[in-house]
């Protein structure tokens, strides 16, 4: 390596420690600038996933209201179908109950059955018969009966009975 | 003098250097920082209210499919409009004659068209009419049975009329 003791050293605008701190504080700053970078793309991608989650949240949550709606509407029907069939039941239940409390001796005309009322009209051999056979099974299901006999050509027994159940009275 | 000027140099460069990243990390770095933390929460917590959200959504949807299922029947039945020639044809096999009679139509709540119809049927033995009621609950139309039901022996077959209430959807 030549070096001359007359020509001049070249200058240098920096030194060689100021050089030092400014590629030091060149790369922190780089650093930095990537992280500020960093914070900027990610802040976007999370912009746009807020609002994707968001879009997906509306459109659940819409078609949850419709579900609740539609299962409320089921269950209702589902209720009021079952309500109408338990009444049906009941009716063929009574009327059932009530055939099988006719003995033989009892032959009945005509019945009708209205809520809380039960009229038959119908011919018995004797008096007897009918108020040991029907009437006291009436009277234990209904809370009055009123009885009417009138006797026919053939010596027969004719009557009218019409029971009632009191309807109770609320306070 | 030339070594004091080199550490005035390197003192400014320091000073300034500092500055400017102070500014910038205090200024823009750490807002960006904190709107960053902050949003990566909120996703965080938006996504699970929307795997909450899907989770009931999913156990609903199976709710409603077995409901559908269920009552499969009763929802169409409750669809249904009314067909008197129908109805008879469905029903007459079960008795010895059977005739319907449309009285009014009327809405209830707006949510049901109920019509109203008297029933005159003739059957052989009271073993008939239950039959008739069973059908008539497992009918294709949702069919309220109403009292006052009145029974009359004619010879040896009885005759029966009622009215019954047919509910289908306004």
């Amino acid at each position: 390596m030549l070096y001359s003791f007359i020509a001049p050293r070249p200058k240098r605008v920096l030194g060689n420690e100021v050089r030092l701190v400014l590629i030091f504080f060149a790369t922190i700053s780089t650093v930095l600038l990537a992280l500020y970078g960093f914070f900027l793309y990610q802040n976007k991608e999370l912009q746009s996933e807020m609002q994707a989650l968001q879009v997906q949240y509306t459109e659940i949550a819409e078609q949850n209201e419709m579900l609740i709606d539609d299962i409320e509407f089921i269950e209702e029907q589902a209720a009021f179908t079952e309500s109408i069939v338990t009444g049906n039941t009941i009716i063929k239940e009574q009327i059932n109950n009530f055939m099988d409390l006719v003995p033989d001796e009892i032959v009945l005309h005509k019945v009708v059955l209205s809520n809380g009322t039960l009229i038959l009209e119908g011919s018995t051999t004797d008096r007897s018969s009918f108020q040991n056979k029907l009437q006291l099974p009436l009277n234990s299901m209904f809370h009055e009966t009123n009885v009417t006999y009138s006797t026919q050509e053939d010596s027969t027994l004719h009557f009218i009975s019409r029971s009632t159940v009191q309807k109770e009275s609320r306070p | 003098m030339k070594t004091r000027r080199s550490v005035f140099d390197l003192l400014v460069t320091v000073f300034s250097a500092l500055a400017l990243l102070s500014i910038f990390v205090f200024m823009v770095l750490v807002p960006e920082g904190k709107a960053y933390n902050a949003l990566a929460n909120e996703v965080q917590k938006k996504d699970a209210e929307l795997s909450k959200l899907q989770m009931q959504f999913d156990q609903r949807y199976d709710h409603h499919s077995i409901l559908q299922d269920e009552y499969r029947q009763a929802m169409k039945a409750v669809e249904r409009s009314f067909d008197q020639a129908e109805f008879i044809e469905k029903h007459v096999s079960d008795v010895t004659a059977l005739k319907v009679k449309m009285q009014k139509t009327r809405y209830s709540n707006g949510l049901y068209v109920i019509k109203d119809i008297d029933v005159a049927v003739r059957f052989e033995s009271p073993k008939n009419f239950y039959a008739l009621m069973e059908q008539i609950n497992r009918s294709d139309w949702i069919i309220a049975v109403k009292a006052p039901i009145t029974f009359e022996g004619v010879g040896d077959e009885i005759n029966a009329t009622f009215s019954m209430n047919v509910y289908s959807l306004n």
